[in-house]
């Protein structure tokens, strides 16, 4: 190989002397050495293409199997988009099931505290109470029970918003914000495990298709067959 | 490949020209070379460090909520869900060793560096310090570190080993060394240092400090990136760490 080169489609550093862009793909040799736009030598002058840049062979048995193998590469770049967006409509989905059950759990704790506050009502608001090894006055335990419901409310709507930034963002950058979704939410159902481990086992397949819907989006992102391009 | 050195013994599979290493498309013939499955083996690991570290914090959390009648045995599996994360980061930078060595080098003192470095620390650490005080206006329950050592009978210099001189290591090292220099090589550089920090917030699991940690790990990667070194990154979060203590030691 000799020193470096730029390819004049895309930029990227190549080798002076390489017929085809390593990059992108496209021919470049030529335009390199030359300045003039031709096609090198050794490239089908009748190339089609099956997906855009994926140029086919029409002759020979080596181009027979390059020609399959072309093939074979754009049909997996296909699968590659699909499950990306696949994997961008689970992040999408996750934002309305925070909403849902964010909003429905945030009602279930109200109709609970209410009913602790009621019992609470009669006590002394001075009354020292001890709960788990801390003393609180019933006026400040009442005040942290009304904090709660709010939390619950603010913890899970916050969660739905994060969602909802992440799909924006997997539309521009899938790999990242894949991976953020996937760590958010197998983070949220640790920590959920955590504070109620029988919570692990609820919803299995719905967290079952999620998690694998997201690890495939990684995967496609991470695999990023080369770009389709049109060869001119 | 701009470098002839990352070419390796790869052949084309149609024209039998060698490849680069990262090469999309072979120079000499164009044909597209598929390399999911190569990238796909060299970006698993990262995820797999993170889930692991993840698995660690599940056995822990539900091993307390099994065993941990008492201070002394929440320590006792505090230390251990430690040995293990560091264990599991030692095995990840060994397996990184060559990419991460440099960031363990000195390049010597240099003020044009320091200087928005200083910035960007004393950023952070004003923001989560505000983080943390709006969060107890909102009445937000905040984790009490000392309690545990105070109960359990363990002297304060153990808490200051476990929560300021362990965990900062190994989480610098798996955060700003393995995970960060991994994701480089598969997205931009601004993509790789927000994704770090997501990683490193999520893994403390508590949605109250997401955004605070999440800051924190922006900040660390920031550092990271200016000095290229691990060093400041361990020094500044060990800073905080032990500064946390100390505040709740002054509270009583």
């Amino acid at each position: 190989m000799s020193d470096p080169a730029a390819c004049p489609s895309c930029h990227a550093a190549i080798a002076a002397d390489a017929s085809f862009c390593t990059h992108c793909g496209k021919p470049v040799a030529v335009v390199a050495e030359t300045g003039a736009s031709e096609t090198p030598a050794d490239a089908p002058a009748d190339a089609t293409a099956v997906a855009p840049g994926v140029r086919l062979a029409p002759h020979g048995p080596r181009q027979r199997a390059s020609s399959y193998r072309d093939r074979l590469v754009a049909q997996q770049a296909a699968q590659d988009v699909k499950q990306l967006h696949t994997a961008g409509r689970w992040i999408l989905a996750l934002v309305a099931i925070f909403v849902i059950a964010g909003t429905y759990a945030g009602f279930m704790h109200r109709n609970q505290a209410q009913q602790v506050l009621a019992g609470l009502a009669s006590r002394d608001a001075d009354e020292v109470v001890e709960i788990e090894g801390e003393e609180q006055t019933i006026a400040e335990l009442r005040d942290a029970i009304r904090a709660e419901t709010i939390q619950v409310f603010v913890v899970n709507y916050l969660l739905a918003a994060l969602f909802l930034g992440l799909f924006f963002w997997s539309r521009k950058a899938p790999l990242p914000a894949t991976i953020v979704a996937l760590c958010i939410y197998l983070a949220v159902n640790v920590l959920n495990a955590i504070i109620d481990p029988t919570t692990l086992l609820q919803g299995l397949v719905l967290k079952g298709f999620c998690i694998a819907s997201l690890a495939a989006g990684i995967r496609a992102a991470v695999a990023q067959r080369p770009a389709p391009r049109a060869v001119a | 490949m701009s470098d002839a050195s990352r070419i390796r013994r790869g052949a084309c599979p149609r024209c039998r020209a060698p490849i680069a290493d990262e090469a999309n498309f072979c120079g000499a013939c164009g044909t597209a070379i598929d390399r999911s499955a190569e990238r796909w083996r060299r970006f698993a690991p990262l995820l797999r460090l993170w889930i692991a570290l993840l698995g660690v914090n599940l056995a822990l959390g539900l091993a307390v909520r099994a065993l941990g009648d008492d201070a002394r045995t929440n320590l006792r599996l505090d230390v251990a869900g430690q040995a293990i994360s560091v264990a599991i980061v030692a095995l990840a930078a060994l397996r990184e060793r060559d990419a991460l060595r440099p960031l363990f080098q000195s390049h010597g003192f240099h003020r044009a560096t320091a200087l928005p470095v200083a910035a960007a620390a004393a950023m952070v650490v004003l923001f989560v310090q505000s983080w943390f005080v709006a969060c107890e206006l909102l009445r937000f329950r905040m984790l009490r570190f000392l309690d545990d050592y105070r109960d359990g009978g363990w002297p304060t210099w153990s808490a200051f080993v476990l929560i300021a001189v362990v965990p900062p290591i190994t989480e610098e090292v798996a955060f700003r060394g393995v995970i960060l220099e991994g994701l480089k090589r598969f997205m931009r550089p601004i993509d790789a240092l927000l994704l770090q920090a997501a990683m490193f917030s999520v893994l403390h699991l508590s949605p109250i400090i997401f955004v605070s940690h999440f800051a924190f790990g922006l900040g660390l990667g920031y550092v990271r990136e200016r000095t290229q070194r691990l060093l400041p990154c361990i020094v500044l979060h060990a800073a905080w760490n032990s500064w946390v203590l100390v505040e709740e030691l002054l509270r009583g």
